[in-house]
């Protein structure tokens, strides 16, 4: 058969076992709906079921085809038995109506166009669908502690791994389709509903042909999901006169929101609010949807909110450090300042990776509609769903909100339809991938082509991802060169591991992999190694526990020792397999200042503060003299005291400040570092010519240890050797 | 609200799980060797074990005939020399007879740290050697120095298409 048909199977499979799923919950709770409505919200709530329901059965291992299958099936049955068809009120279109369902036809056929073909969107390859492909291969979950994504909330990769056990990629980003196409149709039934006049239209039309909002919504991300959950729960608690009926589903969503996005969980507080005295059923509904997520992340990363919050939950897959600079980077997206940001997101695009459209420079109209009753609710929850933004600039999490605030600006036009036509036609031109050229940075995130071909899947699909995927091209460099079961280091994000079965661990995206990270970049950055000897001189003691404390009382500089070492009259004590070691914070990696390798250090892993140690338990009593450590030059300000337990089992200060020196230059760095990546089971590197030390990679292969085994578009695949 | 609380103490509670405290000292690495790193040449020959530590790019890494290396049209090196008074650029290669035949002339040039040195029309086959003198200034003692070549075409090889440029034997700088 096709491939195109099993594509189109699996993404109409999800889609109608979800819309079974929320009329049988809303046919039970006797929701009174239009018959838009019905089918909008149906499909809405029942993703939220249905995700659950396919990460219950990731929990058991029966994330399978024929399981979905099975309970699709049996979903559409019962539906079918619920479904509701009330007469529909009939009234002539309008000039406006026209316009909308002309646009939404054309542009709704080019996104369809773009879900459809092969799926080479950056995030979408790498983590959406990297994750979703290996949960389909091992049918369920397992602990991935190389990557940060697998910690975040899931709950549209559950949808996508419904559609990708039958159609793989492309079905995947047809579910986000159907959300994006979803999404209009929800804002048109709202502003229909409250009698909004064409400003429904108006505000529909400005998101569903923003450009962001057009590709994200066509790519296997989360983004118009999030925004379409948000805006179905906003409605829904406008309808006060059935508010009992829908607090179940009103409940899910909010559950579901937190699910699809860490941030959209804000939805929980707001709708928590406006439920007042029955926010009880709607906090369980939430919790029932949340709670698996939090249960996940507590058996596979021990925090309920990884990868964040681990000061409060410390645990050895993701660290303090790791968190505080992902958070910076994420503020700081490509260094744009706040007063960049309105021209960035509206007619520039590239910087913040997408574009809204220059229309939204109307934005601060929106302010008009302050005069309406809806226009302050639609304000209050557009600021409410900006917030996350300021955290994470990139274009796209401000999609979330935009439903809210494209809205309020169609309201502040409600009495002048001709501006608001104008509006309209403009934001047209200037969406559609010929108009974004005239103004928009070249390299800006957007549907740049439209072309029925790859779609159909008349152009090959390996054809179509070579030619335009570099992250596709360097999987399939790995699919072919690294023998399976063998793990990949990458200092970037740049392979596509929805194309790859190889686990691939980025250096930024957890732990471990910031360790091998440093690690390999030991040789390379004289700051890095460890040049800088402090010894702690005292008259011989006997004496079985020594620990380093540190006493500055607050810095940013990362604490670190390479190496630990305890001397008696000279020579260094054998380190024996009864000694017991022991730091804090970050006891996990404490062995790393005993293990005589001058690439590895143990890190604190967090900013300074007064108390932190390292100690060393000699099983027995020894007579010693000198404690040395051997650390890297790049925290200057560290302080350190170093402690012995006396017989009466306290601490105390030993020895003064210590002696400095510098020590004597290593060589085989190089090769030491890539046989510690070999001793954690990496036996492969993958270097773009653009990481920091490529060069050195490329000039010193031979230093290193490593082979080079292939080159593909600008990027190095080693081998250890 | 109170049910809120209840509901997140109790889930927070359950990831309060036991961290370990103690851990026995790892496999012990063996001690690396207290010596400065192999250093830069300020020539090298391509068929010495150390030489692909100086390219850069474009230049083979399988040796050929125990001598000589393929290069593509850029082939790049780095040298180190301990000064740069009174220094000359050597290299020595060969156009080979099957690839002049497709490419016909093959114009070479070199450039020593972006400064260009020589640019030679070569229209005979055969081995070729280059030595012309490099201006003080252009050079850095005790430090990197790069070469860049290029021939303005490839041989291209009609079964798998494969590219070749020159054969190099050996370049750097001499007094």
């Amino acid at each position: 058969m096709p491939q195109a048909v099993y594509i189109l199977f699996g993404a109409l499979f999800t889609v109608c076992t979800a819309i079974a799923l929320g009329t049988i919950l809303l046919r039970k709770r006797a929701v009174t709906l239009e018959r838009d409505e019905y089918l909008l919200f149906s499909f809405v709530t029942g993703s939220a079921l249905l995700s659950t329901l396919v990460f219950l059965l990731c929990t058991i291992g029966l994330a399978r085809k024929g399981v979905f299958l099975v309970l699709g099936l049996m979903a559409i049955a019962i539906g079918y038995r619920y479904r509701v068809l009330p007469v529909r009120k009939k009234s002539a279109p309008t000039l406006a109506h026209r316009i909308f369902l002309l646009l939404y036809t054309i542009f709704g056929v080019v996104y369809f166009l773009h879900a459809m073909a092969p799926e080479i969107s950056p995030d979408g390859i790498t983590y959406h669908l990297g994750i979703v492909r290996r949960y389909n291969e091992w049918h369920g979950f397992r602990q991935i502690a190389t990557s940060m994504y697998a910690n975040l909330s899931q709950g549209m990769e559950m949808l996508f791994l419904f559609a990708f056990a039958f159609g793989r990629h492309s079905a995947a980003a047809l579910v986000h389709f159907a959300f994006l196409m979803t999404l209009p149709l929800l804002m048109l039934g709202y502003a229909r509903r409250f009698q909004l006049g064409a400003a429904g239209i108006t505000g529909a039309l400005l998101v569903f042909l923003s450009p962001v909002v057009g590709i994200d919504g066509a790519s296997a991300y989360n983004d118009v999901a999030v925004a379409c959950v948000l805006f179905a729960l906003f409605y829904l608690l406008q309808i006060t006169d059935q508010r009992r009926a829908l607090l179940i589903p009103i409940g899910l969503l909010a559950g579901f929101s937190y699910a699809l996005k860490y941030t959209a969980g804000l939805a929980i507080p707001y709708v928590l609010a406006k439920a007042g005295r029955k926010s009880a059923i709607v906090l369980l509904c939430a919790t029932a949807i949340v709670t698996p997520w939090l249960i996940k992340n507590i058996v596979y990363a021990q925090n309920p909110v990884a990868p964040f919050a681990n000061a409060l939950f410390p645990n050895p897959y993701m660290k303090t450090d790791f968190e505080r600079e992902y958070a910076r980077d994420m503020r700081d997206f490509n260094g744009v300042q706040y007063s960049q940001v309105p021209l960035e997101v509206t007619t520039r695009g590239q910087l913040l990776g997408g574009l809204l459209g220059p229309m939204f420079l109307l934005l601060p109209l929106s302010l008009l509609s302050l005069r309406y009753p809806a226009g302050r609710q639609l304000l209050l929850a557009a600021l409410l769903f900006t917030f996350p933004f300021a955290l994470n600039t990139g274009t796209r999490f401000l999609i979330p909100s935009l439903p809210f605030w494209a809205l309020a600006l169609g309201l502040a036009f409600r009495n002048a339809p001709s501006a608001a036509l104008a509006i309209v036609l403009i934001h047209a031109f200037a969406s559609w991938p010929n108009g974004i050229k005239k103004y928009a940075n070249p390299y800006v995130w957007n549907i740049e082509k439209i072309s029925f071909r790859p779609a159909l899947r008349l152009v090959p699909e390996e054809k179509f991802l070579t030619e335009n995927s570099r992250g596709y091209i360097l999987a399939r460099m790995i699919e072919a060169q690294v023998p399976p079961g063998k793990r990949v280091f990458a200092f970037s994000s740049i392979t596509g591991e929805a194309y790859t079965s190889r686990e691939i661990l980025v250096s930024f995206q957890a732990a471990l992999n910031r360790t091998l990270r440093n690690i390999l970049w030991t040789p390379i950055f004289q700051q890095y190694q460890a040049g800088h000897v402090l010894e702690f001189r005292f008259p011989s003691k006997a004496l079985q526990k020594v620990r380093v404390v540190q006493t500055a009382p607050s810095g940013t500089d990362i604490w670190t020792i390479s190496e630990f070492r305890v001397l008696s009259a000279g020579r260094e004590l054998q380190r024996e397999s009864t000694w017991r070691l022991r730091a804090n914070p970050n006891p996990w990696d404490v062995q790393m200042a005993f293990d005589n390798s001058p690439v590895t250090r143990w890190s604190a892993a967090e900013p300074l503060h007064a108390g932190m140690f390292i100690e060393a338990n000699l099983a027995r009593t020894r007579i010693i003299d000198v404690v040395r450590l051997e650390c890297s030059r790049d925290q200057y300000q560290v302080r350190l005291t170093l402690e012995i337990m006396n017989n009466t089992g306290h601490w105390t200060p030993i020895a003064g400040e210590p002696a400095e020196s510098e020590a004597k230059p290593l060589a085989g760095l190089r090769k030491a570092a890539v046989q510690e990546l070999k001793r954690n089971n990496v036996d492969y590197i993958l270097v773009d010519d653009q990481d920091y030390g490529a060069a050195d990679f490329r000039n010193r292969t031979a230093e290193w240890g490593l082979q080079l085994i292939d080159e593909k578009a600008g990027v190095r695949l080693y081998k250890a050797e | 609200m109170k049910l809120a609380a209840v509901l997140a103490l109790a889930l927070f509670a359950t990831a309060c799980v036991g961290i370990q405290d103690t851990y026995a000292p790892p496999e012990q690495r063996k001690p690396l060797s207290v010596e400065e790193p192999m250093p830069l040449k300020a020539f090298i020959k391509m068929n010495e074990p150390g030489a692909p530590t100086q390219f850069l790019k474009d230049i083979s890494q399988d040796l050929q005939g125990g001598a000589w290396r393929w290069t593509q049209q850029h082939p790049t090196m780095i040298f180190s020399i301990p000064a740069t008074k009174g220094i000359k650029f050597s290299t020595d290669f060969t156009i080979a007879e099957l690839t002049f035949a497709q490419t016909g002339p093959l114009t070479v040039s070199v450039a020593i740290n972006g400064h260009l040195l020589d640019k030679t029309t070569y229209s005979r086959f055969g081995s070729q050697h280059l030595e012309k003198p490099v201006p003080e200034s252009w050079l850095h003692a005790n430090s990197e120095n790069t070469v860049a070549m290029e021939i303005d075409k490839l041989w291209i090889a009609p079964n798998d298409k494969a590219t070749f440029g020159i054969i190099l034997t050996n370049a750097g700088f001499i007094r």
